[in-house]
C-alpha cells in the first residue's frame, strides 16, 4: 500500500474519532430522557394530561365559535400562557380567546382564587352575568352568560 | 397501518419513477440510489400540495379518497412505465460519480485488507451514531408525544384545526390565533392530516412519523450524494457529522417544520450546485432543485428566500440553453409554487414582521449599523456554539474537513455555489433579526437553534465537497 494512502487513512481515523466522540455527547441526553420516561412509568406527559382535561370539556361547549378564557392571576407567566395555548390545541376548531365576552367561558382553577359560592360558581367580579354550567374533576369550570 | 403506509409509499414511488426515467433521448435519469433517497421527502411534499387542492372542495376524509385515487393511479402508471420502459434500450442512470458504483464501500478484490477494515470501521461508526440518534428520537417521542411547545402550539394545532374544522377554513386562520402564526405554510400540517385521513383517526403518531421520515430522508440524501461525489467513506463521515450535533436530533424530535425545511434546502442547494456538472441529467437536476426550493417555501416562510435564489442560480449557471432551463424550472416548481400562491392569496394573514411595524421603522432598523453589527456578532457567536457538542459543531466540522481535505476544480465549484446559497440564506436570517419587531435578544435566543438546524444539512454537504476518500470513487463526473 502506498505511504500516502496509509497516511490518508490515519487522517480519516482521526476525523472519525473526532466525529464519533462529538456525536456521542448526546448519550447523556439519551440517558436523562430515558430516566424521565422510566420514572414517569405509565403517567402521561404534561401536554397529554392537559389535553385530556380540556377535551373532557368539549361535550358541554358548542362545536364551533369563540370560547372565552378567564386569565389567571399570574398571566402572562409562561405556565399560564402554555395552559391557554393547550386549551386552544385541545378544543380546536373552537377558538379560545382571552377574557370574558363570548357566551361560554372557561376558567382554570388558578383563575378563580376566591371560595366558591354555594352554587359552585364564583364571586369573581369578572364573572358577573355568567352562571356555572359545570365543574370538572380537573378543577376547570365552564360558565355561560345569562340574561 | 397499510393505508397510512400507502399515503407515503405511493407518492415516493411516483417521484422515484419520475427521477429514474429517461424523459427524452438526450436526457439521462438520476442515479437510482440518490433518487431513492430523495423520493420519500419530495413525495410527502408534493402530496401535501395535491391534498391542499382536494381540501378546497371537500373535508379531509373524502379528500383523502380522491388523493389516494390520484397517487395510486400515478403509481400504477409509473410501475407500468418502469416495467415496460419508454425506450427500447435500458435507461442508463446518470452516474453521480465517474467510476463504478461498486467502488468505495462496496469492497472489491482490488482493495487491500487495510482498506476493507477501515471502510468497515467507518460504516460501523456511522451505523452506531445513527442508532443512537434513532434511539433518542424514539425516547423523546415517548417523553413528548405532542412535540415541543412550537410543535403543538403551531404545527400540530394547525393540523387539528384543518382535520376537525374543515370545510370551514376560517377557523384555521382566524386573527384570534395570531399568537400561533397562522400565516405559516401548510406542508407539515397537511402531511399529518393526510396520514390521519388515510388512517381514519387522529393520532399523535402521525407527527412523529413525518418528523422521523424527514430526518431519515435528510441523512440518506446526504450520505448517498456525498458518497457518490466524494467516495463512500466521506459520504459516511458526512452522515456522522450530520447526526452528531445534539441540537439537530433534538430539533428533529420536536415535530416542528425546521428539519423538513432542512431536507428541502439540502436537496435544492446540492442539486442546484451539481446541475452544471450533471451532463445528461442536468435538466432533471435543475427541475428537482427548483421543486425542492418551492417545497421549502411551502414548508416555512424562511424557504421563500431559497426559491428565487435557486431559480436564479439554475438559470445563470445552466449548462443547457436558457429556454430549456426555464422550462425545467417552471415544470419543477409549478405544483408547489401554485399551491403556495393559492394559500398566501386566499388564506394566509399578514406576517408579524410587517404587521406589527411600519415600513419606516423597518428601514430605520436596517440603516442602524450598530444594530446590524451587534446582531451579526450575536449570530456568529451562536453559530460557533451551535450543536451542544464539545467545541461546537462548526469547529468539529472544520477540523474534520481539514483532516480529510482533498478536492478538484469541480468539487471546489460545487462547494462555491452551495456555499454562496447557504451564506445568502444565513444573511437573510440575520436580516429578519435586524428588522424583527420583537426584543431581538429574545428572538435570537428562542429561534437560532432551529434556524441553524435548517441549514445544517446543506452546510455539511457543502463542506464535505472539499473532503476526499482514501480510495475515492471520484472520476470525470464528480
Amino acid at each position: 500500500m502506498p505511504r500516502g494512502q496509509t497516511f490518508h487513512w490515519i487522517r480519516v481515523v482521526a476525523a472519525l474519532i473526532l466525529l464519533v466522540s462529538a456525536g456521542s455527547a448526546k448519550y447523556a441526553r439519551v440517558r436523562s430522557d430515558w430516566r424521565e420516561l422510566s420514572s414517569r412509568q405509565s403517567a402521561p406527559d404534561y401536554i397529554t394530561q392537559e389535553d385530556a382535561a380540556f377535551r373532557s370539556l368539549a361535550p358541554w361547549l358548542p362545536p364551533r365559535g369563540r370560547i372565552g378564557y378567564l386569565p389567571p392571576s399570574d398571566w402572562p407567566g409562561a405556565n399560564a400562557v402554555r395552559r391557554f395555548y393547550v386549551a386552544e390545541y385541545s378544543l380546536t376548531p373552537r377558538v379560545v380567546v382571552l377574557g370574558v365576552g363570548p357566551e361560554f367561558l372557561i376558567a382554570v382553577p388558578e383563575a378563580i382564587t376566591d371560595v366558591a359560592s354555594p352554587s359552585g360558581g364564583s364571586d369573581d367580579p369578572r364573572l358577573a352575568g355568567y352562571a356555572l354550567v359545570r365543574s370538572f374533576a380537573s378543577g376547570i369550570r365552564i360558565f355561560r352568560r345569562v340574561g | 397501518m397499510i393505508r397510512p403506509a400507502l399515503a407515503i409509499v405511493a407518492p415516493a414511488f411516483v417521484v422515484y419513477v419520475a427521477l429514474t426515467r429517461r424523459w427524452s433521448s438526450t436526457q439521462e435519469p438520476l442515479d437510482r440510489l440518490l433518487a431513492a433517497a430523495l423520493a420519500p421527502g419530495l413525495g410527502i411534499g408534493l402530496a401535501s400540495c395535491t391534498y391542499f387542492f382536494f381540501l378546497q372542495w371537500t373535508a379531509p376524509t373524502p379528500a383523502a379518497r380522491l388523493d389516494a385515487l390520484l397517487w395510486v393511479a400515478a403509481a400504477i402508471t409509473g410501475l407500468a412505465f418502469s416495467l415496460k420502459g419508454w425506450t427500447t434500450r435500458r435507461p442508463q442512470t446518470a452516474r453521480v460519480s465517474g467510476s463504478s458504483p461498486r467502488a468505495g464501500i462496496l469492497l472489491t478484490a482490488r482493495r487491500s485488507r487495510l482498506d476493507r477494515i477501515m471502510a468497515t470501521t467507518v460504516a460501523a461508526a456511522c451505523v452506531s451514531i445513527a442508532a443512537l440518534a434513532v434511539l433518542w428520537f424514539l425516547i423523546r417521542a415517548q417523553v413528548i408525544p405532542h412535540g415541543e411547545w412550537d410543535a403543538w402550539a403551531i404545527w400540530n394545532l394547525r393540523a387539528r384545526a384543518v382535520w376537525r374544522g374543515l370545510p370551514d377554513w376560517s377557523v384555521v386562520f382566524t386573527p384570534d390565533l395570531s399568537w400561533s402564526n397562522p400565516d405559516y405554510p401548510l406542508l407539515v400540517p397537511l402531511s399529518v392530516v393526510r396520514l390521519w385521513a388515510y388512517a381514519g383517526a387522529e393520532t399523535v403518531h402521525a407527527s412523529v412519523v413525518i418528523a422521523f421520515l424527514f430526518l431519515a430522508a435528510t441523512t440518506a440524501t446526504l450520505v448517498v450524494f456525498v458518497g457518490r461525489l466524494r467516495g463512500w467513506v466521506v459520504g459516511l463521515l458526512s452522515g456522522i457529522a450530520l447526526l452528531g450535533p445534539t441540537t439537530y436530533i433534538f430539533q428533529a424530535s420536536c415535530q416542528c417544520a425546521d428539519i423538513p425545511l432542512g431536507f428541502f434546502i439540502l436537496v435544492a442547494v446540492s442539486l442546484a450546485s451539481w446541475s452544471r456538472q450533471a451532463k445528461g441529467a442536468a435538466v432533471l437536476a435543475m427541475g428537482t432543485a427548483t421543486t425542492a426550493s418551492a417545497l421549502a417555501a411551502w414548508t416555512k416562510n424562511e424557504g421563500l428566500l431559497l426559491f428565487p435564489l435557486v431559480a436564479v442560480c439554475v438559470l445563470v449557471s445552466s449548462p443547457v440553453p436558457r429556454r430549456r432551463a426555464l422550462v425545467s424550472l417552471l415544470a419543477g416548481a409549478a405544483l408547489p409554487a401554485v399551491t403556495l400562491a393559492a394559500f398566501k392569496l386566499r388564506y394566509a394573514p399578514g406576517n408579524y414582521l410587517f404587521e406589527l411595524q411600519s415600513t419606516r421603522t423597518i428601514v430605520d432598523k436596517i440603516l442602524d449599523i450598530d444594530r446590524v453589527v451587534e446582531i451579526g456578532g450575536q449570530v456568529a457567536t451562536r453559530a460557533l456554539e451551535w450543536g451542544q457538542i464539545p467545541g461546537g459543531a462548526l469547529t468539529v466540522l472544520a477540523i474534520t474537513i481539514a483532516l480529510t481535505i482533498g478536492f478538484d476544480r469541480r468539487a471546489l465549484e460545487r462547494a462555491a455555489v452551495a456555499g454562496f446559497l447557504v451564506t445568502v440564506m444565513l444573511l437573510g436570517y440575520v436580516l429578519v433579526y435586524v428588522i424583527t419587531p420583537h426584543d431581538v435578544r429574545w428572538h435570537i435566543a428562542t429561534s437560532f437553534d432551529r434556524l441553524f438546524s435548517q441549514l445544517w444539512p446543506a452546510i455539511t454537504w457543502t463542506t464535505f465537497q472539499l473532503s476526499a476518500s482514501p480510495r475515492p470513487n471520484v472520476g470525470p463526473g464528480a
